[in-house]
């Protein structure tokens, strides 16, 4: 549904993206993988539009309405119609003066929907959030950054997008609630069928939940693979490194339970 | 593994409070010489206020009550002074930004911990030895911006090291730093601290890091240390419901997130 060539972005000069093409089944999730500075997030800026990024072309065909295709030589700002962004820091994401209710049902904006309607649906969105109805009228200041990004997640989703963008949407939450966030968010995009392109630098993460895995460095595919061949059998010898770095930071598990089970009882 | 047995810090319990809230709740805790212990808790649970309280910083949170043995010296918490402290304890800041003044050239922030540290700003000689240890260059007239992340955070371990302490505390030392970097730090930090028989103290909210690393881990919630003992024996048989919950959780795995897809298909 998302079919990317191409794709470069040049910034005072200096090349930031070069001849990134990827493509993105629908449903599906893909992870972008990359150590900091290498354009992860300047690749989500590009797809948004808020990067003057060129394309040989950039083709997003949403399950309902019109597909958008941008060609070569297109000057303006690309946008993608229904997708949405869930950001890294969602305290920061959400307006401390408005009340969680209010700030979800902006996604809306400009739909002409009932007031009553409107309610139903950011309690609703709350619902597929595991939210009790009532954060609705809580502030940002009175919830748990965990709490914070299901409401981020609840703003995303109740515009029912087709694509949703997640900037590192777990490195601001504890080890715990990073779980319980990723089950969340595994479990909604099987209900409504939206596709993910997921930022992170969690290896772990990417191993449990990632359908395809790119690998970005200094703003290159280091490495474009189906999840389950990438951590069996990783394309470079770069990813091979990132590999074994998460596996010393214990991010990564190779070893399966009864391997750790074993482990113990020998100990 | 600790060379030399006899405990190196002794915290009995320690309370401390911010305003009329207890954040601390008769904590104890103990480091063996040349020990590597993990601190383990949620956000909020009171490990970097702990911290603080180990270094001799009395705010926010202010101690009332508890004692601390560090080597052969003691200290009451409730009146002992900073200028009182024992010497040897050293600490990592979590971000390099809270590490390093901005403004102000490398060169000149080593001097100033060198003076503060060993009494004199002379240290060439540990200088170019640290340095090397760390796997840096020298930094001439270098501002902190001019060095990528990773290498700030190494120079931060280096100036931690430079008064030998006798145990080095890191705040989540894998948190602001990519994995790559994050593995290559703590590597190093191992191999230094194993050679020169320093203790360590990891604290970290994410208990698949301290399996990698330590020796015995403590579980911390809510103020209060509700388990410590052998890593090993923890994560076979966790005593607390938290620990239970952080032994369960402890890493991403693809079994959670299909038998919760199947209990979503069932619904």
């Amino acid at each position: 549904m998302l079919n990317v060539k191409d794709l470069q972005l040049h910034l005072d000069g200096a090349v930031i993206l070069d001849k990134l093409s990827f493509r993105l089944e629908s449903g599906k999730t893909l992870c972008v993988i990359g150590e900091s500075g290498s354009g992860k997030t300047s690749l989500l800026r590009s797809l948004q539009g808020l990067a003057p990024a060129r394309f040989e072309e950039l083709c997003f065909e949403p399950r309902s309405g019109s597909p958008v295709r941008y060609r070569a030589g297109w000057k303006g700002r690309p946008g993608l119609p229904g997708s949405r962004w869930v950001m890294q820091d969602p305290i920061a994401a959400l307006s401390p003066r408005q009340k969680l209710g209010v700030s979800i049902a902006e996604s809306l904006h400009g739909r002409n929907i009932a007031r009553q309607d409107m309610n139903k649906a950011v309690v609703d969105a709350l619902q597929d959030v595991d939210l009790p109805a009532h954060f609705a009228s809580r502030r940002p200041s009175e919830v748990s950054m965990g709490q914070a990004q299901r409401a981020c997640l609840a703003r995303a989703l109740i515009a029912r997008p087709d694509l949703i963008f997640f900037d590192e949407p777990l490195s601001a939450l504890d080890a715990i609630v990073q779980k319980q966030v990723a089950l969340t968010m595994s479990r909604i995009q099987r209900r409504y069928g939206i596709s993910y392109v997921i930022v992170t630098h969690d290896l772990g993460f990417a191993a449990a939940y990632a359908d395809w895995v790119l690998v970005l460095r200094r703003g290159r595919v280091e490495a474009s693979q189906a999840a389950s061949n990438f951590f069996n059998a990783p394309d470079s010898a770069y990813c091979k490194e990132l590999i074994e770095a998460a596996e010393a930071l214990g991010e990564l598990d190779t070893r399966t339970s009864a391997d750790v089970g074993r482990a113990e009882a020998t100990a | 593994m600790p060379t030399d047995t006899g405990s190196l810090l002794r915290l009995e319990n320690l309370s401390a409070r911010i305003g009329r809230q207890v954040v601390l709740d008769a904590v104890c805790l103990e480091v063996e010489q040349g020990e590597c212990v993990a601190l383990v808790g949620g956000s909020g649970a009171g490990k970097s206020t702990l911290l603080r309280c180990v270094m001799g910083l009395s705010r926010p949170a202010r101690p009332f009550g508890g004692r601390m043995q560090f080597a052969d010296r003691q200290v009451d918490f409730a009146s002992d002074r900073l200028r009182h402290w024992p010497g040897g304890i050293a600490y990592v800041p979590q971000n390099p930004d809270h590490g390093f003044d901005p403004l102000k050239k490398l060169r000149w922030q080593w001097r100033q911990a060198a003076r503060i540290v060993l009494g004199s700003s002379d240290t060439n000689p540990h200088r170019a030895e640290l340095l090397e240890a760390m796997g840096l260059a020298d930094f001439g007239g270098l501002y902190p911006h001019e060095w990528s992340r990773g290498m700030q955070q190494r120079l931060l371990l280096a100036m931690a090291l430079l008064g030998k302490p006798r145990l080095l505390i890191l705040d989540e030392p894998t948190s602001a730093l990519d994995p790559l970097i994050a593995a290559q730090v703590l590597r190093l930090v191992m191999e230094h601290s194993k050679e020169n028989g320093i203790a360590l103290l990891i604290v970290t909210h994410d208990l698949s890091l301290a399996t990698r690393y330590a020796n015995r881990t403590a579980i911390m919630t809510e103020g209060r240390i509700v388990e410590f003992g052998s890593t090993r024996h923890l994560l076979a048989t966790p005593q607390s419901d938290y620990g239970r919950l952080l032994v369960a959780n402890r890493s991403w795995s693809k079994a959670a997130v299909s038998t919760d897809l199947k209990s979503v298909a069932a619904e």
